[in-house]
């Protein structure tokens, strides 16, 4: 099979059965080099067992996941071609966080001088000579980020970064992922929030119970929403057959809400209007995101389980 | 393989787990070497002046034995524990050269710990044996051969345990499994049906601190081949398993 040269990351058929249970299903997914790619689903969805599949940590059951066209373990000095944070949790408690940098910089024959260069990166250096028993989520967030930058890989894996940061701390990765991209560099980051990344990538890939749902950049997948109004009346059902013989799609709420299907405010405040129909509030909806991705997750169930 | 060895040592020097069990073995040596002098010709002890008498006395070094069993679980085991074992694979995927470097670093490591426990031993034992009129001949089986049949335990000992940790992961299960297992369960064969007992790691350590004399025991030579064909045993399936499993999280 012919790779693409652009793909930093290629998913082809990748399943991981563990006992019963399907954690990862016929996945297969690219991720082109110079893109930051959001992993999206739900929590249960199978994106921290693709992730370790991956890098070498879980053996997949079939299929096959390659970095620049070869598996992870088989890559000559790995950590130059991805750097992975995947849990913030991953230190012992009684070692120093420069310490802890030390001895993965030691395993990888990085000099010393690089530890600090990424604590000072991720903001750490106040905090480097701490033990990371007494670190905040947010600190361990960055801590492993570091750890992740220490072979200034050409790909970051973050497996969800984001849990644990303060708004600033979120702003602050933000730019750091930009930053990275914008000097060529590829991130592959997991979520189970749409919203949370959605200013920061430009693919994403949606899985739910280990399937793909889908492959797109952020911009074709906001074009697949419905717009929506939401209308409030007294009379609904009069306002939903007066709608319907306009050829008018509607979805009741309840008693007194429903949304319009494919349409505007302008044109249903009119039909509303030449059907004596009283409205107390009509409004579009906000184009969300996040409801999209929570209808894609959803609606899509699982094979066999 | 120099630096993953290289960084094993600094992990091991970076926590203040290794600067307990070096305590530890100050302590438990000193006691150890003590309540023998202080209890020998008391209450059928053999007096300092038998053959058995002084061995007991420098065989006291072999208790830090057991920490470094316990350090050796807590190589492997402790990094599922704490989950670095993750962090560490993503630098070095391949899981067998890993636990090798972990098997290298705990073997100088027990080195260095035989050492310490045999200057503990000595600084105890000499002056005190000196001021009671005993003056052992320090190049003899009894002496040398006493703490150098100890420091193969120590040795031993750690490498098993980083066998025993890579295949257990559990730190908790495996350091208290194991001590359960040699102080309990194989202290009880030794002594209750040492023809078993030899065979196990219990006998073949007390028959390399020259406990030989309570008769039964396997010959020096062939316990010290016996103990390491257990550590190679455990180390080779940790390995192997270390190298087959998932790594979860």
């Amino acid at each position: 099979m012919l790779r693409d040269m652009n793909n930093a990351i290629e998913v082809t058929g990748l399943t991981k059965r563990f006992d019963e249970v399907l954690a990862v299903d016929d996945l297969s997914f690219t991720v082109p080099e110079g893109t930051v790619t959001g992993f999206l689903g739900p929590n249960g969805a199978g994106k921290t067992t693709t992730l370790r599949m991956l890098l070498g940590l879980i053996k997949p059951t079939t299929g096959t996941a390659t970095i620049f066209g070869r598996p992870f373990v088989e890559l000559d000095r790995p950590f130059e071609a991805v750097g992975a944070a995947l849990e913030a949790s991953s230190f012992h408690p009684g070692r120093r966080a420069r310490d802890h940098l030390r001895v993965l910089a030691t395993a990888a024959g990085i000099p010393v001088a690089r530890v600090d260069e990424v604590l000072a990166e991720v903001g750490l250096s106040e905090a480097a000579t701490r033990r990371t028993r007494g670190f905040s989520l947010g600190m361990r967030q960055r801590l492993s980020l570091a750890a992740a930058l220490l072979g200034e890989p050409r790909i970051l894996i973050l497996d969800e970064p984001a849990n644990g940061l303060d708004p600033q701390g979120m702003h602050w990765l933000r730019a750091f992922l930009r930053s990275f991209a914008d000097d060529g560099g590829t991130v592959l980051v997991s979520s189970h929030f749409l919203t949370e990344i959605s200013l920061l990538v430009d693919e994403v890939v949606i899985v739910s119970h280990g399937r793909l749902v889908t492959q797109s950049s952020l911009a074709a997948l906001s074009h697949h929403v419905t717009p929506t109004v939401r209308v409030r009346t007294p009379q609904a059902a009069e306002l939903r057959s007066a709608l319907a013989g306009n050829g008018i799609a509607t979805e009741p709420i309840d008693n007194d809400t429903l949304h319009v299907l494919e349409s505007t405010t302008e044109s249903i405040g009119r039909i509303a209007a030449s059907s004596g129909i009283v409205m107390y509030e009509i409004a579009a909806e906000r184009f969300d995101l996040e409801e999209r991705f929570l209808d894609l997750t959803t609606t899509t169930k699982g094979a066999v389980r | 393989m120099n630096r993953l060895v290289k960084a094993e040592l600094l992990k091991l020097r970076t926590t203040r787990t290794l600067y307990g069990t070096i305590a530890g073995v100050v302590v438990l040596v000193a006691l150890g070497v003590s309540a023998a002098i202080a209890t020998a010709g008391t209450s059928g002890n053999a007096g300092l002046h038998t053959t058995e008498g002084l061995r007991s006395v420098f065989g006291g070094a072999v208790n830090a034995g057991f920490l470094m069993l316990v350090i050796g679980i807590i190589t492997t085991a402790g990094e599922y524990r704490h989950n670095t074992i993750t962090a560490a694979l993503l630098i070095t995927p391949q899981r067998r050269q890993l636990i090798a470097a972990k098997t290298i670093a705990i073997a100088i490591v027990g080195a260095g710990i035989a050492v310490i426990a045999t200057a503990v031993t000595l600084t105890v034992s000499l002056p005190w044996l000196a001021a009671k009129g005993v003056h052992p001949a320090l190049l003899s089986t009894d002496v040398a051969g006493v703490l150098l049949g100890s420091a193969t335990v120590m040795v031993l000992f750690g490498l098993i345990g980083i066998g025993l940790g890579a295949i257990v992961r559990n730190q908790i299960a495996a350091v208290v499994g194991s001590l359960v297992w040699l102080l309990v369960v194989e202290n009880l064969l030794v002594s209750l049906f040492p023809a078993i007992g030899k065979w196990l790691s219990f006998g073949a350590s007390a028959s390399l601190i020259g406990s030989a004399t309570n008769a039964g025991l396997l010959p020096a030579g062939v316990a010290a081949l016996l103990l390491l064909g257990y550590a190679a045993a455990f180390v080779a399936t940790g390995i192997h398993l270390t190298a087959t499993r998932d790594v979860i999280a």
